[in-house]
C-alpha cells in the first residue's frame, strides 16, 4: 500500500482534471475576527500558480461555474429558508428602520444566523448559490449530465474536478449551521439522484461530522455517506456516532467513524485502510464526492485532532485510487473546514490538486509565496497560538513552513498515544462489525422464514427475507420522449424531491394531492412504491403495493397492486416496463397479489377507446406478469360489470392460504365482515 | 417534569369488538406495540375538552392490547388441532377477549420520575395515562384515556433535556468546592460572547455537585475558552488524560 501511484496507470489524465474557482466565491467570508476566511483560498490559488501547478488562464484545467437556481436549491432547502436567506442578504442592518430591523433579527434567530457562528452577510444568497453551483457543475460534469456543460469530445469531459470553495456540509434543510448557509454537497448529489441512476459515495474527512449531508440522505441507499471525524463527545456538532446507521431502506448506508481527540496520522490512516476498501467494494459506487476539510491538522485551532500533512496526503491518495478502481475515475473533491488559514490550508488543498492532476509536488514552497503570506500569518500568530492552547493542543512555537510536507520534528508525540489508538481500534472494529461485508447484514439479521407467519411482519421485511439484494434498485428505459428512470422502494426524501407530472391525476384527481399520497405510501413500512420519473424529476408513473383492505382481513400476505401512468406519457410502454420492474422480486412467490380495475377511474375518453377495450388492455398488462382474472363478490368490483379483479398467487403460498383467498373472492359480504 | 410534558397524545386505539386482524393491521401500519382499547363517547357539540388535546369524543378506557398478546394468540392457534371447528381462528377473535385490564395507570400530573420507576420495577414498556371524569348521563366517574407513556417517550425526554438534538459542543466545568460559582460565571460569559446554551446539567454525587455539563451551540469555542482561562475558571474540553483513563 505504500506505492499507491504505481497501482494504476498515470497516463494522460492531467488534461482530464479541472479546478473550479471563481473570484466571486471569495465573498463567502464572515469578517476579520471570524475563523472562516476566504483569504485561505487566495493563498491556495497563489500557491498553485507560483508552483506552476495550475494557471487560472488555462482553459483546459479550469471549469466555469454558474449559480444554482432556486429550483435546484429547493431539492434540499425549504422554501421559507431560501426566502429568509434572500431577505437577510440585504447587508447593513443598522441603516434599516427599527421595525424592519426587528423583523430581520427574528428571521436571523429562526434560521440559525442569530448567535455567533454563521452571521448573515451581505449578498449571502448569491454568493452561497454560486458556491453550490460550483459543486453542482463539478459533479454534473463528471457524471456527463447536461448541467455540467457540454464538451467537444468525451476526452474533453473532466474525470476529476476540485472545487475548493465547496464542502459546506453542516447546513440543514431549514437552517444555517457551523459556517454553512447552503449545503452545496447535498444539492449536487440530489440533482444526480433525480437525473441518473448513479450511486454516489460521499467521503467526509473534515474533523467535524458531516451532519447536514447525513440528514439529507439518511433514508437513501443510493448515497453511502462515510464520515471520519473527531468524536462528538465534546466537539461540534455532537452527532456522528457509529450507531447512526441510516433509517428505512437507507439503513446501513450511513457510516460514521468518530475518532478520539488527539488522534494522530498512523491511527487515522489505520482506520481509513481497514474500512474504505471493504465498504466500497460492497457499495460499488459510480462516483466519489470527497470533502477534504483540513481542520484535522495538529495546528488547527478549532479541533483536537492532530494529523500532519502526511496523514492528510494519505486520505487524498486513497480517494484518488478508489475513484480509479471503482468509479472509472469519476471523482469530485471539495474543500470544507480548515482554520489554520495560511500554514495548513494552501498546502493541504494544493496537495489535492496535485494528486488529482497527476503532478509532482515540489519539495520546497516557493520563496516568493512564503514572503507574501508569512507576514499575514505573523499578524495573527499570537492569537492562533492561544486558541490552540486553550483547545488542549500542546503549543510548539513553530515558524511558518518552508516545505510542502510537514517536518516530523515539529510534532512531538502525543501523550497517551497508545490509549488513543486503542480506543480508535475499538471504534473501527465496531464499524466493521456493524457495516462491513462479508456479513454486511450482520447488524440487520434477515427475518428467519419461520416468522413468516407473524401478522406483524411488514411488506419491506417480507420482500427482503432473503435479502442481500440492494434495498432500492434503479433502471433506465428509453421511450420516444426520452429517458425514463425507474426506481423501486423509493425513500421518502427522494419522493419529496420529485414533482408530479400534470397528467398524473387518476388516483387523487390533482397532481399535488397525488404527490402527497405517494409520499405517504413511501413512508409506510407496509407499502412499496415504484416510481417512473424523468431526468428532470417529474413523476410520470407509479406502481404501488399496499396491504389488501378489510375485505381480505386475516389472509396472510395479500397485497393490492395499483398502477398509473400520467396521461401525457401513455402508449410508450412505461406501464409495462414499470410493472415488470416493480414485480421483479424474490418474495413474489410467497405472496398473493391482486389488482382491481374500476371502470369509473378509467380515462376512456382521453384514449378514445371503449370500456371493454380498456378492460382488455388492463387484463393483458397484468396478464404479462402472470395475473389471472377472477370473478368476485368484492363490493367495489361488483358495482359495475366493466370492473375487473386480477390476482397472482405465488407458487410458494401455502395451499390453505390460497384456498382461503379463493373462498373470500366469492364470499358474501355479510360473512366476510367477521 | 411531569407525565403530561412527555406523554404521547396522538393515539391509535381499538374498540373491544374490533377483530384481532384489524388490531394486527394497525400495529403493523404504525409500527407500534401497544394499542389502548377504548369505547368512544361523542360529546355534545360545543363541549370541547380542555387539557391535553382538543377532543370531540371521550375515550373511555377498557384495557390494553400489546403486540405480544397477538403473537401469543397466533402461536396458540397454530398448535390447535385442525379438526376443532368450534374454535374460531385467531383473526376472527375480538380484542375484548384478549386484552388486559391494565389496572395500574398514571395521571397527567404524575411525576415523570415516579412513572419511570414504575416501568422499571414492573418490567413494563408502557403506562396508560388517564383522568377520572364525570360524564353526563352516567352515574359513576369514567376512566378517560388522555395519553400513553412509553419507555421511548422517557428516553426521548432525556435526550431532549441533554440538548443533543441541536448541533453543538460539550464543555465540562468542574465545581471543586461544590458551589455553583464557576458555572454561574461561565453562563455570564456565554451571554456576553453570544454563545447559545442548549442545556446545562449538574448531577450531584454524594449530594454535592461535582461537575456541570454544558452543551453550547457553537463550532468555534476559542473565544469562550480564552475568556474562561483569563477568569481562572477550570474547564475540560477533551482532555487526553481523562480520555485515556476512561478506557
Amino acid at each position: 500500500m505504500t506505492q499507491l501511484s504505481e497501482q494504476f496507470p498515470a497516463s494522460p489524465p492531467a488534461a482530464r482534471a479541472r479546478l473550479i474557482f471563481d473570484p466571486g466565491e471569495l465573498r463567502y467570508n464572515f469578517g476579520a475576527d471570524h475563523p472562516f476566511q476566504s483569504r485561505r483560498l487566495v493563498a491556495l490559488i497563489d500557491l498553485l500558480e507560483k508552483c506552476g501547478l495550475w494557471n487560472s488562464e488555462d482553459e483546459q484545467t479550469r471549469l466555469p461555474l454558474r449559480a444554482v437556481t432556486i429550483e435546484e436549491l429547493s431539492l434540499i432547502h425549504t422554501a421559507d429558508y431560501i426566502e429568509a436567506v434572500q431577505q437577510l442578504s440585504v447587508g447593513d442592518m443598522e441603516v434599516r428602520a427599527p421595525v424592519e430591523r426587528e423583523a430581520l433579527q427574528r428571521l436571523e434567530y429562526q434560521y440559525g444566523f442569530g448567535e455567533g457562528d454563521t452571521p448573515a452577510i451581505p449578498d449571502m444568497h448569491n454568493v452561497s448559490a454560486k458556491i453550490a453551483g460550483g459543486t453542482l457543475v463539478a459533479l454534473s460534469a463528471v457524471m456527463g449530465l447536461p448541467e455540467g456543460g457540454t464538451f467537444a469530445t468525451e476526452d474533453e469531459r473532466p474525470l476529476h474536478v476540485f472545487h475548493p470553495a465547496g464542502g459546506l456540509h453542516h447546513a440543514w434543510a431549514e437552517r444555517a449551521s457551523g459556517f454553512c448557509v447552503y449545503n452545496d454537497i447535498s444539492v449536487a448529489i440530489a440533482q444526480v439522484l433525480r437525473s441518473s441512476k448513479a450511486k454516489v459515495l460521499y467521503l467526509d474527512f473534515d474533523a467535524h461530522h458531516g451532519d447536514g449531508v447525513q440528514r439529507s440522505f439518511y433514508d437513501e441507499p443510493r448515497v453511502m455517506k462515510i464520515s471520519f471525524h473527531e468524536t462528538g463527545r465534546y466537539l461540534f456538532p455532537g452527532t456522528g456516532d457509529v450507531l447512526e446507521l441510516g433509517k428505512g431502506v437507507g439503513r446501513g448506508y450511513t457510516v460514521n467513524i468518530p475518532l478520539e481527540p488527539f488522534t494522530e496520522d498512523d491511527s487515522y490512516n489505520e482506520a481509513i485502510d481497514s474500512l474504505l476498501h471493504p465498504l466500497i467494494t460492497y457499495f460499488a459506487p459510480d462516483v466519489i464526492v470527497s470533502a477534504h476539510g483540513c481542520d484535522t491538522h495538529a495546528w488547527d485551532p478549532l479541533t483536537h485532532l492532530k494529523l500532519t500533512l502526511r496523514g492528510i496526503q494519505r486520505q487524498i491518495k486513497v480517494t484518488h485510487q478508489l475513484a480509479h478502481t471503482y468509479c472509472e475515475g469519476r471523482w469530485v473533491a471539495l474543500g470544507g473546514g480548515g482554520y489554520d488559514l495560511f500554514r495548513v490550508v494552501p498546502r493541504a488543498w494544493g496537495m489535492v490538486w496535485a494528486e488529482m492532476s497527476d503532478q509532482a509536488l515540489p519539495k520546497e514552497l516557493p520563496a516568493e509565496w512564503i514572503e507574501r503570506w508569512r507576514p499575514e500569518w505573523l499578524a495573527m500568530e499570537e492569537q492562533e497560538e492561544i486558541a490552540q492552547e486553550v483547545m488542549g493542543k500542546a503549543s510548539s512555537a513553530v515558524d511558518f513552513p518552508t516545505t510542502f510536507m510537514d517536518r516530523a520534528d515539529d510534532f512531538p508525540a502525543q501523550q497517551r498515544r497508545w490509549n488513543i489508538n486503542k480506543a480508535n481500534r475499538l471504534t473501527v472494529a465496531l464499524v466493521r462489525h456493524l457495516l462491513v461485508p462479508p456479513p454486511v447484514r450482520l447488524a440487520f439479521p434477515t427475518v428467519p422464514r419461520e416468522t413468516l407467519g407473524s401478522p406483524l411482519l411488514g411488506l419491506f421485511d417480507l420482500l427482503h427475507l432473503h435479502g442481500t439484494a440492494t434495498p432500492s434498485r434503479s433502471k433506465i428505459i428509453e421511450t420516444k420522449k426520452g429517458e425514463i428512470l425507474l426506481r423501486d422502494f423509493c425513500p421518502p426524501s427522494f419522493v419529496e424531491r420529485l414533482k408530479p407530472d400534470d397528467g398524473l391525476r387518476a388516483f387523487a384527481r390533482f397532481p399535488e394531492r397525488e404527490h402527497r399520497l405517494l409520499l405517504g405510501i413511501s413512508k409506510s413500512p407496509d407499502c412499496a412504491l415504484t416510481l417512473a420519473h424523468t431526468p428532470t424529476g417529474e413523476i410520470v408513473g407509479e406502481v404501488t403495493m399496499a396491504p389488501g383492505d378489510s375485505f381480505w382481513d386475516g389472509i396472510e400476505n395479500v397485497y393490492e397492486v395499483a398502477i398509473e401512468v400520467s396521461s401525457n406519457w401513455r402508449g410508450m410502454g412505461i406501464a409495462k416496463a414499470t410493472l415488470a420492474f416493480a414485480l421483479e422480486l424474490d418474495a413474489l412467490e410467497d405472496m398473493i397479489l391482486f389488482a382491481i380495475g374500476l371502470s369509473w377511474h378509467w380515462d376512456v375518453e382521453g384514449l378514445g377507446i371503449s370500456v371493454h377495450r380498456y378492460r382488455e388492455m388492463l387484463a393483458h398488462l397484468f396478464g404479462l406478469q402472470g395475473f389471472v382474472e377472477y370473478p368476485t363478490t368484492e363490493p367495489n368490483v361488483r358495482m359495475e360489470p366493466g370492473n375487473i379483479l386480477m390476482a397472482r398467487i405465488g407458487s410458494r403460498v401455502d395451499p390453505r392460504v390460497a384456498s382461503q383467498f379463493y373462498n373470500r373472492l366469492l364470499s358474501t359480504p355479510t360473512l366476510a365482515g367477521l | 417534569m411531569i407525565v403530561q410534558d412527555i406523554m404521547t397524545t396522538k393515539l391509535v386505539t381499538v374498540a373491544p369488538d374490533d377483530t384481532l386482524s384489524h388490531a394486527a393491521n394497525l400495529l403493523r401500519q404504525y409500527q407500534i406495540h401497544h394499542l389502548p382499547v377504548v369505547r368512544q363517547i361523542r360529546l355534545p357539540a360545543g363541549v370541547q375538552k380542555t387539557g391535553y388535546s382538543v377532543q370531540k369524543t371521550l375515550l373511555v378506557l377498557q384495557g390494553l392490547l400489546t403486540s405480544q398478546d397477538i403473537d401469543l394468540v397466533v402461536a396458540l392457534d397454530k398448535h390447535r388441532s385442525s379438526g376443532d371447528l368450534l374454535q374460531r381462528p385467531w383473526y376472527e377473535k375480538q380484542v375484548g377477549e384478549v386484552m388486559h385490564s391494565a389496572s395500574i395507570r398514571v395521571t397527567p400530573l404524575t411525576n415523570a420520575g415516579a412513572a419511570a420507576e414504575l416501568l422499571v420495577e414492573r418490567g413494563w414498556n408502557c403506562l396508560l395515562v388517564v383522568e377520572y371524569q364525570q360524564v353526563e348521563g352516567v352515574q359513576q366517574a369514567q376512566t378517560i384515556l388522555v395519553g400513553l407513556l412509553t419507555r421511548s417517550d422517557l428516553l426521548m425526554a432525556l435526550a431532549r433535556a441533554m440538548g443533543i438534538f441541536e448541533p453543538g459542543m460539550q464543555l465540562l466545568i468542574p465545581l471543586p468546592l461544590g458551589d455553583m460559582t464557576p458555572l454561574a460565571k461561565t453562563l455570564l460569559l456565554t451571554t456576553e460572547l453570544h454563545v447559545q446554551v442548549h442545556s446545562v446539567m449538574v448531577v450531584p454525587q454524594d449530594r454535592r455537585p461535582r461537575v456541570a455539563t454544558l452543551r453550547l451551540g457553537t463550532i468555534n469555542p476559542s473565544p469562550l475558552l480564552i475568556r474562561l482561562r483569563e477568569e481562572n475558571i477550570e474547564y475540560t474540553f477533551a482532555d487526553p488524560l481523562l480520555e485515556g483513563d476512561a478506557q
